[in-house]
């Protein structure tokens, strides 16, 4: 080799570690890597069981097993328009560069999912990569999905094919240049899919093992709890901190005592996860209503305790633009406490206060109280003002939680009123939202 | 007559509302009074909220959430008097709900140049024209 | 599941049979029959549906009736036996407050719980407790005028 010769490879060679070197750092760790203990194939795990379905269902028919799995990935929410037929698709996920639509996945032949064979099927879920060769975007969370087993995936393809077929197309994607290129996620989806299954920590116990199984591989919850890196995949170096997606934010479910759930007794932690409400932290709403509603609510209760003994082993990361807890409750008369903004405090007085009080402290329900809610402390407000532009409608065991969409008869410059006013009212520091960060916010919600 | 504040964004707020009516000899002025005093609600309601939008053949608005109405905390002074008259007694169930929009209308012509040939009021436009 | 449950509802002790989840105002008018209280909105927008719970103005429409066992109902049935509910009604009687009344018990309600707690209430105390009760018929001046009234004694 000459000498030029040598010099080129010595520089390829160092192209190449540095690409390497930058996909590293910007892949950074895997979602279990925090747990650090001795990792033995599924196959080769005696203590318990992480995948499958729980000891209830063991006996169960493929496709009831299917229905839990599904259940617990939480399938049908995103493939859902709301008012369309379940599964049909059709659902829009508004994107800065564009409008992307969740698919068919019933098991129709032509818009579904009816021609998905075994195979098929595992390579979409766990590989993101379509019937047709197409690269899936990861807005489908393949990545997380990757983790289940062969086993359970084809549980749900089972489920899947019992429902009715329904003969649905979505909309055209409306993603812009380079964001329509497709072939273009074959890339992202070698740095980012670890393409790899569920591995068992034997240093852990059977709980914990099952409840990673189902918070990472199944239920997702890093999709929307983790902020995401440079390359739009999650970010576990800050694993579970907390992240906005889809106009709402995700708040930090990492063991952080000041922001995180650290504070959080179990039977609160179990309580949200099953019924959407915990005394003294609030109610879900928003994306993580309907997760409860669909999913966890639908989990049996050794799961969610799994779930639980899983949370509580992620390590804390503060969520820095968070204060160090949450304000008590504020003034019971109108007079006393922050009344800084007069047209928050007007609108406030008509259409909020029957519900929620002066006080925060609700008059009609402990799920409407504010006092103690994230939501009101975070000096952002977003999931304030998403909840007072798009309300809520929780299917609760006494169906006793809504709160009507406000969106529609009042203009932006009153909902961020409103939302200043709440969170300098219920809050530790109050927001100063803009009518064009409502604007902002009615754009990003999926419909 | 209506005085009323407008700011850069287009939020309206009413200061004050007299009206002067004369409905020919007022049998009962106190409920003439009352009359005009919730027709000018009613009508200026519909100036500010009362937006009805059909949607493949069904109104979307459903109930007061997307639907508004005035409240206590939005409502002026109003005074209302009531002219002496020797003429036989007209009418007054509506005359307020047809005197506030166009006396509200005016109000924004004079208050910011902006004059509106639509109702309900445009926050967005009354906002955009005050800018131009 | 209908469940016994008992209520004490202007003074007086009323058992019956309702899902707990079912709202106070659905108990009162359609199993109780006390229809003085009145539905309008059902989402707490308009308060036609006000009653006092412990004294405390609360919309019966998205009120759960078990969450005022043990605790005193008092509706506009029985209102006027109060002091301030009783000022109430007259200064609303002497200002002609009233035009179609659908409102109104709601209203009474709220201006009587209103002036329980604040017993010389200013403007901006009118607004912040009156606010989430709506009037179509837009007698908002004089209801701001009798709560004054009420609230000062004077006779008109």
């Amino acid at each position: 080799m000459s000498g030029k010769m040598r010099i080129l490879a010595s520089l390829v060679m160092i192209a190449i570690v540095a690409v390497a070197l930058g996909i590293w750092i910007i892949r950074g760790p895997g979602p279990l890597d925090f747990a650090g203990g001795t990792k033995v194939a599924l196959a080769d795990y005696r203590a318990g069981k992480p995948a499958g379905v729980p000891a209830k269902l063991e006996k169960a028919s493929l496709v009831e097993r299917g229905e839990y799995l599904a259940k617990a990935a939480d399938c049908m929410v995103c493939h859902t328009k709301p008012g369309e037929k379940e599964y049909s698709g059709g659902l829009g996920f508004k994107l800065p560069f564009g409008t992307l639509y969740s698919t068919n996945i019933t098991p129709d032949k032509d818009t579904g999912i009816g021609n998905y064979s075994d195979q098929d099927f595992l390579d979409a879920v766990q590989r993101g990569k379509r019937h047709d060769g197409a690269r899936l975007y990861p807005a489908m969370p393949y990545t997380s999905y990757t983790y289940m087993t062969d086993e359970d995936v084809l549980a749900v393809k089972a489920y899947l094919f019992s429902l009715p077929a329904v003969r649905a197309k979505p909309p055209e994607n409306t993603l812009s240049f380079p964001f329509n290129q497709r072939w273009a996620m074959m890339f992202w989806s070698a740095v980012f899919n670890p393409d790899t299954r569920f591995t068992p920590d034997t240093s852990k116990s059977p709980e914990w093992n099952r409840g990673a199984y189902l918070t990472e591989a199944l239920a997702h919850c890093g999709e929307c709890h983790t902020p995401r890196n440079l390359g739009f995949a999650l970010d576990n170096r800050k694993k579970f901190a907390g992240a906005i997606t889809a106009g709402w934010r995700a708040f930090n479910i990492s063991s952080d005592k000041a922001t995180g759930l650290g504070n959080w007794r179990d039977e609160d932690l179990i309580s949200y996860l099953s019924l959407g409400h915990a005394p003294g932290h609030g109610s879900a709403s928003g994306p993580m209503g309907e997760a409860v509603d669909h999913s966890f609510s639908q989990f049996a209760p050794e799961d969610i305790s799994s779930i639980v003994a899983y949370l509580r082993s992620v390590p804390p990361v503060p969520s820095p633009d968070l204060p160090a807890g949450t304000a008590p409750v504020a003034p019971a008369s109108h007079k006393d406490g922050v009344t800084a903004d007069a047209r928050g405090k007007k609108v406030f007085a008509g259409a909020c206060v029957s519900c929620h009080g002066w006080s925060g402290a609700s008059p009609v329900s402990p799920m409407a109280t504010l006092t103690g809610t994230w939501a009101v402390n975070d000096p952002a407000a977003i999931n304030v003002a998403q909840i007072v532009l798009s309300g809520t409608r929780r299917h609760t065991p006494d169906d006793a939680l809504s709160m009507p969409a406000f969106g529609n008869a009042y203009t932006d410059d009153e909902i961020a009123a409103v939302a200043n006013y709440v969170t300098a009212r219920f809050g530790t520091k109050g927001s100063k939202l803009t009518a064009k960060d409502v604007a902002e916010l009615r754009e990003q919600t999926a419909e | 007559m209506v005085e009323a504040e407008i700011d850069d964004s287009g939020e309206i707020v009413l200061r004050r509302i007299t009206s002067v009516v004369d409905t020919g000899i007022a049998v009962n002025p106190d409920t003439v009074k009352a009359q005009i005093e919730g027709g000018l609600i009613f009508g200026l309601t519909a100036a500010l909220y009362g937006e009805i939008t059909i949607d493949k053949g069904r109104v979307q608005q459903s109930n007061f959430h997307d639907y508004r109405m005035m409240r206590i905390n939005e409502t002026p002074k109003i005074e209302v008097v009531v002219v002496k008259s020797g003429e036989a007694p007209g009418g007054i169930g509506e005359a307020g709900v047809n005197a506030g929009p166009p006396a509200l209308r005016n109000a924004i012509l004079a208050a910011t140049g902006v004059a509106l040939r639509r109702l309900p009021i445009d926050r967005k436009l009354l906002a955009a024209g005050r800018k131009a | 599941m209908h469940m016994a449950q008992t209520l004490t509802i202007n003074g007086e002790t009323k058992s019956f049979n309702a899902p707990p989840e079912m709202p106070l105002l659905w108990v009162l008018r359609d199993i109780l029959g006390m229809t003085g209280t009145k539905f309008g909105c059902g989402i707490a927008q308009c308060g036609a549906c006000t009653v006092h719970v412990d004294g405390k103005a609360v919309r019966s429409c998205v009120l759960p009736v078990s969450a005022v066992e043990n605790r005193a109902v008092t509706t506009i049935e029985a209102v006027g036996d109060t002091p301030s509910g009783a000022k109430v009604q007259k200064a609303w009687l002497d200002l002609e407050v009233i035009q179609c009344g659908y409102c109104q018990s709601g209203q009474i309600m709220a201006a009587a719980a209103l002036l329980a707690e604040t017993s010389h209430p200013d403007d901006s105390d009118i607004d912040a407790a009156m606010a989430g009760n709506i009037c179509r018929c837009g007698t908002y001046v004089r209801i701001r005028e009798a709560i004054k009234q009420a609230a000062n004694g004077r006779q008109s």
